[in-house]
């Protein structure tokens, strides 16, 4: 099997820097899409719990487990990342098509990490979300735009944040955020 | 003697960091802290501008962003016209030039105008050269418009950074004055999460131009106020930051300007409030008298400003003139600060006793009863003329006399700055107590406290501010602190400040006196417009320009309104006032544009392959956000020979191109199927697993909308591709439709345009390359028929293999993760060497697509129907789907409508794209537009040049010759009406 090439191969040559404030990369094994139908919800969140060992969020929220994210961001829509490379599969089976529909989408987003004491600041330069804590605590995942694009934001604590994004934008963002990060000292790594 | 430092004071300059600047060339010195027009008067300067329309000289006349005159131009090369001297910091080195001013500032030649003045009053441009029997107004505007402007925008890049940001909070602040600060301290003590905005770089507002506050110095109050807020870690303090507008759902916009030498010039805030305190003071207001422009008049508390803040004195020999005793306090205040006072002026009888004996023992002559009725100077001011005053007969009586004095300041009284409150509520209210308007009802959730509200005193103001901002604390839902009493406010804070005053704000004087001395509106302008029918406030606006430009009339509205009234014989709140529409101040067009330019004005779509198109020569262009290569440039290569060489190379043998911008979407669930028979025109249900089919979907109103290939993955799972331009469109669509039309159908859908990166292979040998490249796929007609799909892989990585055709050849779509897109691209590269494999391009792309007539976006534009197109095949007799009824419309199926034709070039020259096709052979007698051109190539097959167009009734017209009109480019040539499908009609050679 061929390896996998980021969208992002320029991004870790941007470097520089402070430590208020880093981008980077996740490079999940798998990302997917699940979607559950009305009457199968609680099969759906009884598989992925089964699978993935950990709850499934209330809708706007998502739940960390070990090397596994789940992001309820509609009804009975997840959006799941995980390291593993096979959890497509893995759900493909546990879940036929009567129970809910499951996309593979490893290769069709990207996952940014903007994480430190500015992060926050950094994204509010771009995003009309009110981003403080006691509005968007740790946990709560938003679909929003940043500089015209579609962005997943999924504050994983105060100063950790990760932002899902389509593959064919990751560079774009990536730059744009460099670039409203000068002030705030931000580095790439 | 004109302007001067004084040998003290000054709390905002450090005396101890000199610094120095140049105004029109020559070196202004000032400190740190200085503003540009603190530093021009200390240098003893009197013109910084000529006026707009009479090229008059003028001087600075305020000490904030209701500066009329003042207007500089910095920079050099890149420049930033329209700043205002009085609110731009002084830095080290800064380039400052005058404007309006040719040759120069101390002599220029566009004051001629001034001595024609009579003919260009108000209304002049339309009377002149609009209307009836005038020359047009055509021929004149491009003249007029080099005369007219304030200042000159640069044509070169502006290198400023220009950043923004968003805020959030429970109550915004607007304003930093007594009221502002005690709504921030009262707000924020609740716990509250609280912005505080103030234009200025410090806060307190005008407290600093006040002694006392309630019983205690003003200083000490500013000191523990400002202490009690740096404990308050929810509030949120910015300086230098200017609220401009007011929108809905209580949005503010602000800009803040950075600090001389930060990293970015200016930053705009997006704020969103719960609640907003509107505590934006007051502005002093100007007497009308003649010659009331002449530099060295300006506003007093401003005159006060420049001693208390800069350390500088205004002039050597100062007159005040004032309608109430605010006035005489200032007067004293500047006589402390050191500044001479030679006179108080005063059409009162009565002065305040304190103030006027403080006064007189400094040396100042106190004119009561008396009005200044004209001022006197050129470049600088020399005198002013005083005659006796009856308040009673309203009119000057006895003999005049001329004070000599250097500068004459200004005080009728103060105008509160309604601005954001008249921007996002009811019209302002005319108040007779202070002879102004103040706010009107709320239309968002605003309050407003202090001098904005006419509560002119300080501690009135700062309770005011205190309860405004405990409330809209509450309002947002938190406790006000219980150990702020809730102080009532004073009655009569109006009189507290401005003291009885006496509403004198025209002075009955015969001479040029202004009232907005940004546009050059004099008093007898309004009269005149009045008696040509301009009553009404907002015609008077627009036919004078009273208020206009970069001031928005600050000082000048008012006084216009009550010589309108006068003029009238009504009261002012008859006359109303203008409503304010933001930006309350300027805002440059880097603050609002931010990062937004250059490389990132709009977002980038790379696709997988985007690096090694452009290694490869690749001539990118942009198809929607995406940039993909038009044509793979070989040296020396025009792009029609670029192109040519890759269509001919593929026909002869084959070509790779990247096709992953192709719109992709998971149809997924046990609906699916027939969830797709609604969408397309044709069926889908009865599509084999393993089979693709070309696809059709209508819009709601029968027109064509988008077309693709969809596959069937399995039973219940389709692959469908789109467009590449509607990708997102459709997929929003279709969402649509399951959310609201059709929710009982169990149908999911993910777009996966950016999952699966597209490589087409097309010409002879396209089967021959993917044998080599691929590891374990029978590709054989009968392994993969035509328009069959399958899974298979290449070096080790999963891909499904489509047999389509865009272009007439045999040919494949390899699909594959995009993280893989490179590996396999590279791997079909390889394999095709020993066919001379070349990698193709937008442009052959669509050559080959052209020269088999199929049709892309060109000519499924929104105006076309399925019948147009000689698509009727694919519209399904029977089912119904999306855009049916309306496609049977008789206007969609007439015959006589355009239909898709090809063209071939009889003359050997290129066809224009959107060229119109009409019968007469000369250029200069066209006739009328019968079809136009859609998309046009040379074609290497047919070796000549070739179009698709769109022509009346064009299936029944193959073989007639027409002309190409292109009179934009001057082309008009003779083309012959064909069958759109020019080459391989019978398909053999897709089929093999």
């Amino acid at each position: 099997m061929a390896e996998r090439l980021s969208a992002l191969t320029h991004l870790a040559s941007a470097g520089g820097g402070n430590s208020r404030v880093r981008l980077s990369e996740i490079r999940p094994g798998s990302i997917l899409q699940i979607q559950a139908w009305p009457e199968t919800a609680v099969t759906v969140r009884r598989v992925i719990a089964e699978l993935l060992g950990t709850e499934t969020p209330p809708l706007g929220q998502a739940s960390a487990g070990r090397g596994v994210t789940v992001a309820a961001i509609a009804h009975g829509r997840y959006l799941l990342a995980g390291d593993a490379s096979d959890l497509v599969q893995k759900f493909e089976a546990a879940l036929p098509s009567a129970d809910a529909a499951v996309s593979d989408i490893s290769h069709g987003r990207v996952i940014l990490r903007l994480e430190g004491e500015a992060a926050a600041e950094v994204l509010s330069t771009s995003v009309a979300l009110d981003l403080d804590l006691s509005e968007f605590p740790a946990g709560r995942v938003a679909q929003t735009m940043i500089h015209h694009v579609d962005v997943l934001i999924h504050r994983r604590t105060e100063t950790h944040f990760e932002l899902w994004v389509l593959r064919s934008f990751a560079e774009s963002l990536a730059e744009w955020l460099l670039d409203q990060g000068l002030a705030f000292g931000i580095g790439a790594a | 003697m004109p302007g001067f430092r004084l040998p003290q004071g000054g709390t905002r300059v450090d005396r101890t960091r000199p610094l120095r600047f140049s105004f029109d060339g020559a070196p202004v010195g000032g400190f740190a802290g200085d503003t540009l027009a603190s530093a021009l008067i200390a240098s003893g300067r009197t013109v910084v501008a000529r006026s707009f329309k009479y090229h008059r000289p003028r001087g600075i006349y305020s000490a904030g962003s209701e500066e009329p005159n003042a207007l500089v131009t910095l920079g050099s090369g890149s420049v930033e016209p329209n700043s205002k001297a009085t609110i731009v910091e002084a830095q080290d080195g800064l380039r400052v030039r005058s404007q309006n001013a040719w040759p120069s500032l101390a002599f220029d030649a566009g004051a001629v105008n001034g001595l024609f003045s009579r003919f260009f009053a108000a209304g002049f441009y339309y009377k002149t050269f609009m209307g009836p029997g005038r020359a047009g107004w055509m021929l004149y505007e491009p003249f007029i418009r080099r005369a007219a402007g304030l200042g000159k925008a640069s044509f070169e890049p502006d290198p400023d950074r220009y950043e923004t940001g968003h805020a959030f909070c429970d109550v915004l602040v607007v304003g930093g004055g007594p009221a502002g600060l005690s709504a921030a301290l009262a707000a924020g003590r609740t716990g509250a999460r609280v912005i505080l905005c103030e234009d200025n770089p410090v806060l307190g507002g005008a407290l600093d131009l006040e002694d006392r506050i309630a019983d205690g110095n003003s200083a000490d109050w500013l000191f523990g106020t400002l202490s009690a807020l740096n404990g308050l870690a929810n509030v949120r303090r910015m300086t230098r930051t200017s609220v401009y507008g007011y929108y809905d759902d209580d949005v503010l916009g602000a800009v803040e300007t950075l600090p001389p030498g930060s990293q970015a010039r200016q930053r705009h805030w997006r704020i969103q409030a719960k609640g907003v305190v509107l505590a934006t003071g007051a502005i002093e207001r100007p007497f009308v008298f003649p010659g009331n422009d002449v530099p060295g008049v300006m506003l007093a508390g401003s005159a006060l400003a420049y001693a208390r803040r800069y350390g500088v004195a205004v002039g050597g020999d100062v007159v005040l003139f004032t309608n109430n005793d605010g006035g005489w306090r200032t007067a004293l205040a500047l006589s402390r600060a050191g500044v001479p006072v030679r006179a108080i002026v005063d059409p009162r009888s009565q002065a305040p006793a304190d103030a006027a004996q403080l006064l007189a023992e400094a040396g100042a002559e106190c004119l009561t009863g008396h009005v200044v009725t004209a001022a006197r100077g050129g470049t600088a001011l020399k005198s002013v003329k005083v005659e006796a005053f009856d308040a009673g007969t309203g009119k000057t009586s006895g003999a005049a006399r001329d004070l000599k004095c250097d500068a004459l300041a200004v005080a009728a009284g103060w105008v509160p700055r309604v601005h954001l409150a008249s921007q996002a509520g009811a019209p302002p209210v005319y108040s007779e107590a202070i002879h102004a308007f103040v706010p009107g009802a709320p239309r968002e959730h605003w309050m407003a406290a202090g001098a904005i509200r006419g509560t002119f005193d300080a501690e009135a103001a700062a309770a005011e501010g205190e309860r405004a901002g405990a409330e809209a604390a509450n309002a947002s839902g938190f406790n006000s602190f219980p150990g702020i009493p809730q102080k009532k406010p004073k009655d009569g804070g109006a009189a507290q400040r401005t003291g009885a005053m006496l509403p004198l704000f025209e002075i009955p004087a015969k001479g040029k006196a202004f009232v907005d001395l940004q546009n050059d509106v004099t008093a007898s302008d309004v009269r005149l417009a009045q008696r040509e029918g301009f009553e009404s406030v907002e015609h008077l606006k627009r036919y004078t320009t009273l208020g206009m430009a970069a001031d928005q009339g600050k000082t000048s509205n008012l006084n216009g309104l009550s010589i309108l009234a006068n003029a009238r014989g009504v009261p002012i709140p008859a006359v109303g006032t203008t409503r304010f529409r933001p930006p309350y101040n300027p805002v440059s067009l880097g603050a609002l544009a931010g990062r937004a330019r250059g490389g990132h004005l709009a977002a980038l779509r790379r696709t997988p392959l985007h690096d090694w198109h452009l290694k490869a020569g690749g001539l990118m262009t942009n198809v929607g956000l995406w940039h993909r290569p038009r044509a793979y440039m070989q040296p020396g290569e025009t792009l029609e020979q670029a192109y040519v060489r890759e269509a001919r190379a593929v026909r002869a043998s084959v070509g790779i191109t990247d096709v992953s911008t192709l719109g992709k979407i998971d149809v997924q669930g046990p609906d699916a199927a027939t969830f797709l028979d609604r969408v397309y025109t044709n069926t889908f249900s009865t599509l084999p697993v393993g089979k693709a089919r070309y696809g059709l979907m209508l819009r709601d109103d029968g027109f064509l909308y988008d077309d693709g290939t969809t596959w069937r993955l399995g039973d219940n799972r389709y692959l469908m591709t789109t467009t590449t331009a509607n990708g997102a469109l459709v997929y929003q669509n279709l969402e649509m439709l399951l959310a609201i039309a059709w929710p009982e159908l169990k149908v999911s859908l993910a777009s996966l345009t950016d999952q699966w990166a597209g490589v087409a292979v097309a010409g002879p040998n396209s089967r021959a390359l993917l044998e080599n490249a691929l590891d374990d796929m029978d590709v054989s007609d009968t392994g993969l028929p035509f328009m069959g799909v399958k899974a298979g892989h290449i070096g080790g990585i999963a891909v499904l293999v489509a047999r389509l055709s865009f272009s007439g050849e045999r040919a494949y779509e390899v699909y594959c993760g995009s993280d893989h897109a490179l590996a396999v691209w590279e791997r079909l590269l390889e394999a095709g060497k020993a066919f001379s494999v070349v990698p193709y391009g937008l442009e052959a792309l669509g050559t080959l697509r052209i020269e088999k007539g199929h049709v892309t976006g060109a000519e499924i534009d929104g105006r076309t129907s399925v019948q147009d197109l000689g698509l009727e095949k694919m519209f399904s007799a029977k089912k119904n789907f999306v855009g049916k009824p309306l496609a049977l419309r008789p206007a969609l199926t007439d015959p006589g409508r355009k239909q898709l034709v090809g063209l071939r070039s009889l003359d050997g020259i290129s066809i224009s794209s959107g060229a119109h096709l009409v019968a007469g052979p000369d250029a200069k007698e066209p006739g009328r537009s019968q079809g136009h051109v859609t998309a046009m190539c040379f074609s290497p097959a047919l070796e000549g040049y070739v179009a698709l167009a769109l022509l009346e009734r064009g299936r029944q017209r193959h073989g007639e010759k027409l002309f190409a009109a292109d009179p934009v480019r001057g082309k008009h040539g003779p083309v012959e009406v064909v069958d759109p499908c020019f080459f391989d009609k019978d398909g053999n050679r897709m089929h093999g």
